[in-house]
């Protein structure tokens, strides 16, 4: 009988895998060394790759699958000790990778793709696969032939591994023994086993032809993942499997990486986890904050009806703020990603740069399980890899200059995360050349964005490379020195609501720290009023607010309000003028000025009144109505009316825009 | 398609010889006690149950083992595994859930002569210890 099924429902689910395989096999392959025989990580790549060309059969994906064969011809030469493993490997696989990704792209998107890059990376895979001619070339379409040799060696490292096998309560009924798969494992190496019982039922209940038992089991020796698969091949649909290797503990801050040593990829680790679309978790975090927002308009509504402490229903109400508290925070958590998942292009630029450049980089990750919101996670990429490429383009030198210097040949790079105060904090620094201040503020009189003989502290002179068209390069080359793109990598921190800050020595080297809230759905809210309007200004950049006077103010050729705030001048926003607001009239209280901290400078916004705090609840301008300049977005109060939420960064760079050597000053 | 769900070994062989032994008259009941020396199930059976083992005992064999332990919890029981050639992980759950039940019932298991099939297997899967099998 012939069953009809739609294949392209599954595509979704292909191509998600399949990035993840790239991603396996870029990393892996960034951990190879030439030289060396690390059959482990040849077998990961593999089967990251079988898996793919499989996929990609079965989709009808002909020309992925026919090239992903390529590579897997290749790497199954290397685990074969039949093709030595060099950097010149090491960098076709790496094009291949690169091909394939680009192939998978089109695919999704239904666009075409070079196909003279990959029938030149395919020629390169098959030049480097005919080096020997041992090669069976009929096993163009085998199945799994290939998983089943990735099996154990004599040169594989000793390792313990740990596997989890929870058979299904069915499984007795495919006509597997768990027995039959213990002893075979028993054979690999030395091993212990417990059996977990706790799922077994009193005698009185028991289903004789279930299976209710599941094993925890620790074996040692030259063991190779691939064979612990094999053994419970026949079982993976019927069965939970959990297998970890066993690595020696270290402290995450330990760890120090290179681009051809870093280990950083957890595939030995079996997450349980289910796919689950992030249209879905979005809904489900819409409308916890909907609930949240009743939850407040209930609060309202109970003290404006004079209810008593003492009565029952505000005592229940309590419960429900407190249950409505908690399931905000654990949906939060759902969208919440480890910061190493914005690391993972990192190591390849670094490998490939300092290949290029001929400099050598030791590359240093730590605080990598750091969560960070996944929006957030996303675009805090490009900014990162433009800040790690900088750092080895201008900051790390060439060996022979470093050596003269006194320096080790090895420049390092490192990349830290952490949580401080309710925002993550993420540091890049380099221990190299730093930046010359003085070539700094030299370009920027030269481009007329400082004037001549103005006092600038090191700090503000530092800051000037965030401004558009600087850079502190002698050359321009295709990776950096042409001063664009820090004012972006700046604008992108941002637009998320973080700031980045700049500490550098000359000789001795840079660091950029990047300040990013942890979510980008819920906001720390200063209540305030202009007008019959209300605003929510976030909090936590707020330094403080004063009694607004007229008199200080001071307007710079003839367009740009400036406040006299302690002893400097700050930009003044009128959100009166900005926003057509009716002042208020006829009142005896005066009008204050909140000052917010942007980076190293201040910002004063004026309003009537400010009210109060309240956490709120971030919904999008866009998508509910349209993009509007100066907010950020909207918010429903406890009363049940909308504020809208001011976009305090984006006032400061329309001020800047309109004259960015206020900003200097 | 490989040959994925091979069935279970079926040889039809009676799985279990039952003998009840029942104790002399006269003879003094060992009933286990608690910490405050009283008879800890004065209730109990003073009978004892002894399931001899074939050699081959599999899944197949289960529910017809099941039944006769079921006549057995309230009893000491001892089982013979001293033929055992072949056992597999179904049967050796089961006798493993019937050791837990009567020994929760303050009755004792007594295995008889045990053979290194039975014994190897059954610390293969981690159970020997909890069934007193050494």
């Amino acid at each position: 009988m012939e069953i009809d099924i739609n294949l392209s429902q599954f595509h979704d689910i292909f191509f998600e895998e399949s990035f993840e395989g790239i991603e396996i096999m870029e990393t892996e392959l960034l951990n190879l060394s030439p030289g060396a025989a690390d059959k482990e990580t040849v077998n990961t790549i593999f089967r990251a790759a079988h898996s793919i060309k499989g996929s990609a059969g079965t989709f009808g994906f002909s020309e992925i699958s026919d090239f992903t064969h390529n590579m897997e011809t290749v790497l199954d030469k290397m685990r074969n000790n039949e093709l030595e493993i060099t950097q010149r490997l090491i960098s076709v696989l790496l094009s291949a990778v690169d091909s394939l990704n680009n192939m998978l792209i089109s695919h999704r998107e239904t666009k075409p793709y070079d196909a003279t890059l990959v029938e030149n990376v395919s020629a390169q895979l098959e030049k480097l696969s005919s080096h020997t001619t041992t090669v069976n070339t009929s096993s163009r379409h085998e199945s799994c032939s290939h998983e089943k040799q990735a099996g154990g060696t004599d040169d594989s490292p000793e390792q313990r591994w740990r596997i989890g096998f929870f058979p299904h309560e069915k499984l007795f009924y495919t006509g597997n023994d768990p027995l039959r798969l213990i002893r075979e494992l028993q054979t690999l190496g030395d091993f212990a086993i417990k059996a977990e019982v706790d799922n077994l039922p009193d005698f009185d209940d028991l289903d004789v032809h279930n299976c209710y038992l599941g094993w925890r089991i620790q074996i040692q020796g030259q063991i190779t993942r691939a064979q612990i698969e094999e053994v419970f091949a026949w079982v993976e649909d019927d069965c939970r499997l959990e297998i970890s290797r066993e690595i020696e503990r270290r402290s995450t801050e330990d760890r120090r990486k290179s681009p051809n040593q870093s280990g950083r990829r957890k595939t030995d680790t079996e997450h349980r986890s289910i796919r689950v679309s992030t249209d879905k978790i979005d809904n489900l975090l819409n409308l916890v904050g909907e609930l949240v927002i009743t939850q407040s308009i209930l609060n309202r509504v109970c003290i404006d009806q004079g209810m008593d402490a003492s009565d029952k229903f505000l005592e229940c109400l309590e419960q429900l703020e407190r249950n409505t508290r908690d399931l905000q925070e654990q949906t939060m958590s759902i969208r919440m990603l480890p910061v190493d998942n914005a690391f993972q292009r990192i190591p390849r630029i670094v490998h490939d740069l300092s290949i290029a450049q001929g400099k050598q980089v030791t590359l240093e990750f730590t605080g990598e399980t750091t969560e960070l919101d996944k929006t957030v996670l996303e675009k805090i990429g490009d900014p990162l890899v433009h800040l790690v490429r900088n750092a080895l383009d201008h900051g790390i030198e060439p060996p022979e200059i470093r050596t003269s210097k006194g320096k080790p040949e090895q420049g390092t790079i490192k990349i830290n995360a952490s949580h401080e105060g309710g925002y993550v904090i993420l540091r890049i620094s380099d221990d190299g050349n730093g930046i010359n201040p003085d070539r700094l503020l030299a370009n920027a009189i030269e481009k007329n964005l400082v004037a001549e003989g103005e006092e600038l502290s090191q700090t503000q002179i530092h800051n000037l490379i965030f401004l558009p068209g600087l850079s502190t390069s002698d050359e321009i080359n295709d990776v950096s020195g042409r001063g664009v793109g820090m004012d972006v990598v700046r604008r992108n921190i941002s637009d998320l609501g973080g700031t980045v800050d700049i500490w550098s020595e000359q000789g001795v080297g840079s660091t950029f720290t990047i300040r990013l809230p942890l979510t980008l759905a819920i906001l720390d809210g200063q209540i305030v009023r202009v007008g019959n309007q209300i605003f929510i200004m976030p909090l936590h950049s707020i330094k403080e607010t004063v009694i607004f006077n007229e008199r200080e103010t001071n307007t710079v050729t003839g367009k740009v309000e400036l406040y006299k705030y302690r002893d400097e001048y700050i930009p003044l926003v009128r959100l009166h003028e900005l926003f057509n607001i009716e002042p208020e009239e006829n009142t005896d209280k005066p009008e204050l000025l909140v000052v917010f901290d942007i980076g190293d400078k201040h910002i004063g916004i004026l309003v009537d009144d400010v009210i109060g705090q309240q956490q709120v609840v971030i919904k999008s301008l866009e998508t509910n109505y349209k993009s509007v300049p100066g907010l950020t977005g909207a918010t429903v109060l406890g009363d049940g009316s909308v504020a809208l939420i001011l976009d305090v960064l984006g006032l400061a760079a329309q001020h800047k825009e309109s004259d960015s050597r206020v900003h200097t000053g | 398609m490989p040959a994925r769900n091979k069935p279970a070994t079926t040889k039809k062989v009676p799985a279990v010889r039952k003998k009840r032994v029942v104790k002399k008259k006269g003879s003094p009941a060992k009933f286990p006690t608690n910490n405050a020396g009283e008879k800890a199930d004065a209730g109990r059976q003073s009978s004892t149950h002894t399931v001899t083992l074939d050699s081959v005992v599999v899944i197949n064999n289960a529910r017809s083992l099941y039944e006769e332990f079921a006549k057995a919890i309230y009893t000491d029981v001892n089982i013979d595994a001293s033929a055992v050639e072949m056992i597999d992980t179904a049967i050796l759950q089961l006798l493993y859930a019937f050791v837990i039940k009567v020994t929760s019932t303050n009755h004792k298991i007594n295995w008889i002569n045990p053979s290194d099939e039975f014994i190897s297997r059954t610390k293969l899967l981690g159970l020997s210890r909890n069934m007193g099998i050494t």
